[in-house]
């Protein structure tokens, strides 16, 4: 028995170091900063991994575009749900600026608000109006860069049947699904879009199957929105031969030959904007910032390997819709229940 | 419900089938043996984790994915014999010691990317493309579905069969097994159980190590945190329902397979059922094997108890 408690505290011990392993991308980030005293602190929470060539990665592109702007940071990647609050609050006690990266976060932002009034706290892919006056939410209009997805894909299939495949059935997620189906319908109004759901947003094997289950039913163009699975979408989709819209940032590197064009979600941009608006004085709280085309926040990268009529029809289409002539669904401001992760 | 008809007919869904069985009907061979020696390993999943790590990582350095294979292989076997070191050798809870190992592999891995790779950014890496076997690939039916496979496919196949030979055939396997069912009966026979159990761990950590290289090398070609997607966990069940019977994991790792591969196959033509039903299917369905064709299952009597010699 004595042996036996003897190893389960060592499997303690384990289990605490793992812990430690798990949170030192903060640690490191942190222990660089407190050179210039004056400087903007901000802090960031992210519900997934920094390097999910995704939403999570397009974050902390953004947060480290604030330090290159003379910005401290620090941050913690895949918090865990009940860690949410206990992170920001702990980030709120020595930052000036605390972004929770994703919808999820913002009734975590309304809770503490109130206990740290000096203290901004901002929320990306959320449209709902915050009520706090420190509370900023940035929304970009992720649905006009899934249009244009749709209008490639569309314009680049030969059988007129697009696949949709997302981490799960998140509201935010499944507007854009509808705004792809509706720039594909836009092209042409034959063509049909099925979608599917992996219920994850980190099995890449099940992203990878998803795709070539989809080339087997005749899909020859597979729009994704599943984050790192994503990476399993494209590599399934090269397996089969067919082609991939990607999600987040320009994925063509992944797999040159099937990635047609990638939705850029330039969640960066947004950050950074917001970061040196704060950086100059405290940002005017309890509203949304919204943005999308206009300012390449949401975009279409440029068409590749597709015949020059693709890329000229996406251009068309972009012009139309930032001139208002094209409305584009959008994730509207009634989004019910909580949860959401990937915007 | 036509459209799910043509989906179970055809052999590409048996194909994917396979391809998903394979990395969870690794990680089973392996706990079967661990089982059988009478150590629960809950840290399958750290293994398989591990094994998918180092296989990138190996086949990054050494722009080989057989190098891959035996890096991924070696991480895994590394994360085995901490286990057995405590679980074994210091007689510790097997379960919290696997627990512990998972979440620090969890986090080991994902640190390790960090390091190797700026910002984590895991690089596309030399990986196992499917390789027709000459002749059976061809055959009707069957030929592309179960020989049209990539090269750890078939590796698989002979790794089960030659365990299933060792286990139930050789010496080494009797003395395994005694260990599993009596270790105090086994030692006053002369079998040194402590060694056994440490080799059916580290036997475990390599085929669980292999399990996750094919995940990684095998099917997307690159690493991404948590990439293993709970196949460990899987696995630990997929052991139980196959009676801790060798020839049994591959029926029951198939089913399990094939199951996922119909979930993300039938919303494609299925849009009217619902797809959280779809996606638990794999689950329900072995469940629902588990209670109704299973029966009554008898573990190693020693499962789970840590050895102490007086």
């Amino acid at each position: 028995m004595r042996r036996s408690l003897r190893a389960a505290a060592v499997a303690l011990v384990a289990l605490t170091a793992a812990t430690g392993f798990a949170a030192c991308g903060d640690d490191e980030e942190a222990g660089a900063s407190s050179t210039a005293p004056s400087s903007l602190k901000v802090a960031m929470v992210l519900p997934g991994a920094i390097n999910d060539k995704g939403f999570n990665q397009t974050g902390y592109d953004g947060l480290k575009a604030c330090e290159a702007g003379g910005a401290t940071v620090a941050f913690s990647e895949k918090t865990a749900v009940p860690d949410f609050t206990k992170t920001f609050q702990s980030f709120a006690r020595d930052n000036d600026v605390v972004i929770g990266h994703g919808f999820e976060f913002g009734e975590i932002a309304a809770e503490v608000a109130d206990e740290f009034p000096d203290v901004t706290f901002a929320v990306t892919s959320n449209p709902l109006a915050p009520e706090a006056s420190n509370v900023v939410h940035l929304m970009p209009n992720s649905t006009q860069g899934a249009f244009l997805a749709g209008v490639a894909a569309a314009s680049s299939s030969e059988t007129g049947k697009l696949g949709g495949i997302a981490g799960f059935d998140f509201p935010v997620l499944q507007a854009q699904m509808t705004a792809f189906e509706a720039g594909a319908k836009y092209v042409d109004p034959g063509t049909t879009v099925k979608v599917v759901y992996l219920g994850t947003f980190d099995d890449v094997s099940k992203g990878r199957e998803a795709a070539q289950g989809m080339a087997a039913s005749g899909i020859d163009v597979i729009y994704h929105i599943a984050d790192a699975a994503g990476v399993g979408v494209i590599n399934g989709a090269k397996a089969s031969k067919i082609k991939v819209v990607g999600w987040g940032i320009d994925q063509n590197s992944l797999a040159p030959n099937t990635v047609i064009a990638s939705q850029v979600v330039d969640q960066a941009k947004m950050i950074q904007q917001f970061c040196s608006e704060a950086a100059t004085g405290p940002v005017e709280g309890g509203r949304v910032i919204s943005d999308g085309l206009q300012s390449g926040v949401i975009d279409l990268t440029k068409v590749y390997n597709e015949p020059a009529e693709v890329q000229a029809k996406v251009d068309e289409v972009r012009d139309a819709i930032v001139a208002g002539d094209v409305e584009v669904p959008s994730v509207g401001g009634d989004i019910p229940g909580s949860g959401p992760d990937a915007g | 419900m036509h459209a799910l008809l043509d989906i179970l007919t055809s052999g590409a869904l048996y194909a994917a089938g396979i391809r998903l069985a394979v990395p969870v009907f690794l990680a089973a061979l392996g706990e079967l043996v661990a089982e059988r020696g009478g150590l629960v390993n809950v840290g399958l999943e750290g293994m398989m984790l591990a094994g998918a790590f180092g296989g990138v990582l190996g086949s990054y350095l050494f722009d080989d994915p057989w190098l891959g294979v035996i890096t991924g292989v070696v991480l895994a076997v590394v994360v085995a014999a901490i286990q057995a070191g405590v679980a074994v050798s210091l007689a510790g809870d097997q379960i919290v010691t696997g627990i512990a190992l998972n979440i620090a592999v969890l986090g080991a891995t994902s640190f390790m990317a960090r390091t190797v790779w700026t910002d984590g950014n895991v690089p596309q890496v030399e990986g196992f493309d499917p390789w027709a076997v000459p002749g059976l690939s061809s055959l009707p039916g069957i030929g592309d579905v179960v020989f049209g496979q990539g090269a750890l496919v078939y590796l698989a196949a002979a790794l089960g069969a030659v365990l299933w030979w060792v286990l139930t055939r050789t010496d080494w396997g009797l003395r395994l097994r005694a260990c599993g069912e009596d270790p105090r009966a086994a030692d006053s026979l002369g079998i040194r159980v402590i060694a056994m159990r440490w080799q059916a761990t580290l036997i475990c950590g390599a085929l669980a190590g292999l399990g996750g290289v094919f995940i990684s090398l095998g099917d997307i070609f690159t690493f991404s945190d948590g990439m293993s997607g709970g196949r460990g966990f899987i696995a630990l069940a997929i052991v139980i329902i196959a009676r801790w019977s060798p020839s049994h994991l591959v029926p029951a790792a198939l089913l399990f397979g094939v199951c996922e591969a119909l979930a993300l196959r039938a919303q494609v033509t299925s849009a009217d059922l619902p797809y959280e039903l779809l996606l638990a299917l794999p689950y329900v369905l072995t469940l629902a094997v588990y209670a109704g064709l299973v029966g009554r299952t008898l573990p190693p009597a020693a499962l789970g108890r840590p050895y102490v010699r007086r």
